[in-house]
């Protein structure tokens, strides 16, 4: 029953957040050199001991992580073809409480095995106080969310439900991916934008004047990297739940916008905190790395229309899409970078939208 | 006129369905074949939903070479439509009625006959699959069609509510507008209806109207 569960809960999930768990692994031991990986987090580890503001920010990070776990798993089991998981009731709490507990902490793992050693590390260093708050929250969460599928499992009521964002905004092209993410992937929406303020804070506010143009597209590629999601998400749901929007007449330049606007609006925040705060770079500079976001995200969306896309290639066309970035934007060639990732993206989706098939 | 010339699908190389000529002047027109046969694949390609090969015309629209007008006056409707959850039955309407234009008068009588009125503010997501078909079939009667593809339309539908269709199958052949129906059960309509079917992956039809009383 055990080996179900986990064909059901872990392989997707791990299967579903491919991208998302790359993208950590990229930002916690490739973004180093192999020498300093261990000093890195020596030193990430005793920041977080030093200071209760980055510790309370470390368990928010890792609560939004539990919520995406427990998220996915509720979604899990009230879909149709885990109807069948009704039968679990029929099975001994006790073991039923075991079972829940050790799926969960499978997809819990890479925060828990990352905080196992943060225990260690702060009692080795005298840090009691800190690694018992660790150790309690770690204790409490997990509790928490095993009771939650547990509850679930046998009530068939839904224990946790997000508030809703009540912002509606009225239906049409441009805004049709907005609310999606609004109402759909709210709790990604967080994340991306706890991320994204998050690396802005620590480049423009606490580097202050000592930041320069490379030091700053690190952090600027981590938070486009970030949202390289929002293109393989919109992608999927105007495929999925609306191929009837390809029976509707829509003009071409519409149609490109339907995806190129909600980019400009999503990250409007980010454009307008690095076009007024980054004032170390030129003010050209500023608003090239600005309208780079929608540019790029615009010609990820347009390549998944291209003939024999695959899903699955769609991380290494991203990687492969950073690294021409990060080489274009260190030359500081924003706007011929800018204007290239157009007509590409034009080219791609003019030619590609109309012969692409989703392959269910 | 539908006209399909040179028409080839294939999934996966693998060839689905071959038509290398067919015409269709109006009408109504009941499309058959046993499940896999490719009839939602057609019904699809016309729609310009998914790609093909040749060249599907209607009334000297072609759908590759102006795909804008074409989508005006060739409308479609899901034999398992999906919607986004989040959106209202109202929301949607409004979207095709500014894309497509607004309900034509058959639209309008089988809205008010099939109570959508009732439920269109609500959230698609809450939708039973006979509300959702409903909606399916009236946001296909937005704008002028002048060719209207039902896949499936009496699936999932209760029995007044399939009487309500009937009825609008009947208005649309009264008001000139052509249809092509996908469908395992009979039609029992009171108008001509001119069955094709797919067999060995091509069309075969018999142009000999069928009145079905």
């Amino acid at each position: 029953m055990l080996s179900l569960l986990h064909k059901i809960f872990v392989q997707q999930f791990f299967k579903a957040n491919a991208g998302f768990f790359l993208f950590f692994f990229f930002l916690f031991f490739g973004a180093v050199q192999g020498g300093s990986l261990i000093a890195y987090h020596i030193s990430l580890m005793q920041s977080i001991f030093n200071s209760v503001v980055t510790l309370l920010l470390v368990l928010t990070c890792w609560s939004l992580y539990h919520l995406k776990c427990i998220q996915f798993m509720l979604q899990k089991i009230s879909t149709e073809e885990s109807l069948f998981l009704h039968s679990l009731q029929a099975v001994a709490t006790k073991k039923q409480t075991l079972m829940c507990f050790i799926v969960y902490l499978i997809l819990y793992a890479p925060v828990f095995i990352y905080s196992l050693l943060l225990v260690a590390y702060g009692v080795k260093h005298g840090h009691f106080l800190f690694a018992v708050s660790i150790v309690f929250y770690q204790c409490f969460s997990i509790a928490t969310a095993v009771w939650l599928l547990y509850h679930r499992l046998n009530h068939w009521i839904d224990p946790l439900k997000l508030p809703t964002i009540t912002i509606r905004l009225p239906v049409t092209l441009t805004t049709l991916l907005i609310n999606y993410v609004l109402h759909s992937k709210r709790l990604l929406f967080l994340v991306l934008k706890t991320i994204s303020f998050l690396l802005l804070y620590i480049i423009l506010i606490w580097n202050r004047g000592s930041y320069d143009n490379d030091s700053f597209l690190y952090f600027y590629l981590i938070i486009l990297m970030a949202h390289a999601v929002l293109p393989y998400l919109f992608v999927q749901f105007s495929e999925a739940q609306f191929q009837q929007g390809r029976n509707l007449p829509i003009a071409f330049l519409k149609r490109a916008g339907m995806f190129m606007l909600p980019y400009f609006f999503l990250l409007l925040p980010e454009m307008v905190v690095t076009i007024i705060q980054a004032t170390a770079l030129p003010v050209q500079d500023r608003i090239g790395y600005a309208f780079n976001f929608t540019a790029g995200l615009f010609l990820l969306t347009a390549v998944q229309f291209t003939d024999g896309f695959n899903g699955d290639e769609y991380v290494k066309i991203s990687f492969a899409f950073f690294f021409v970035t990060v080489f274009t934007l260190h030359q500081q060639a924003f706007w011929i970078w800018i204007a290239i990732q157009m007509l590409i993206a034009t080219i791609l989706f003019r030619t590609g939208f109309h012969r692409y098939q989703r392959m269910t | 006129m539908l006209q399909i010339a040179d028409y080839k699908k294939t999934y996966a190389e693998h060839p689905v369905l071959s038509i290398p000529a067919l015409q269709l002047p109006g009408g109504t027109y009941w499309l058959k074949g046993e499940n896999g046969a490719g009839k939602t694949t057609l019904l699809k390609s016309i729609a310009g939903m998914i790609p093909f090969e040749g060249e599907i015309v209607v009334d000297e629209i072609n759908l590759r070479k102006n795909r804008m007008a074409y989508t005006k006056v060739v409308s479609f409707s899901e034999a398992e439509p999906v919607y986004p959850a989040f959106l209202t039955g109202r929301d949607l309407l409004q979207f095709y009625t500014q894309t497509k234009g607004r309900l034509s008068p058959v639209g309008e009588r089988f809205k008010q006959d099939a109570g959508i009125d009732r439920y269109l503010e609500k959230k698609i997501g809450v939708y039973s699959s006979g509300m959702l078909k409903k909606l399916s079939l009236l946001l296909a009667l937005a704008g002028e069609p002048k060719w209207v593809l039902f896949d499936e339309p009496f699936v999932t539908l209760d029995h007044a509510a399939v009487e309500f269709l009937k009825n609008t199958l009947q208005d649309c052949h009264r008001q000139g507008i052509a249809v092509l129906i996908s469908s395992h059960q009979q039609l029992n309509l009171s108008i001509p209806v001119i069955e094709i079917e797919i067999r060995n992956q091509t069309i075969e039809h018999n142009f000999d109207a069928v009145v079905t009383a």
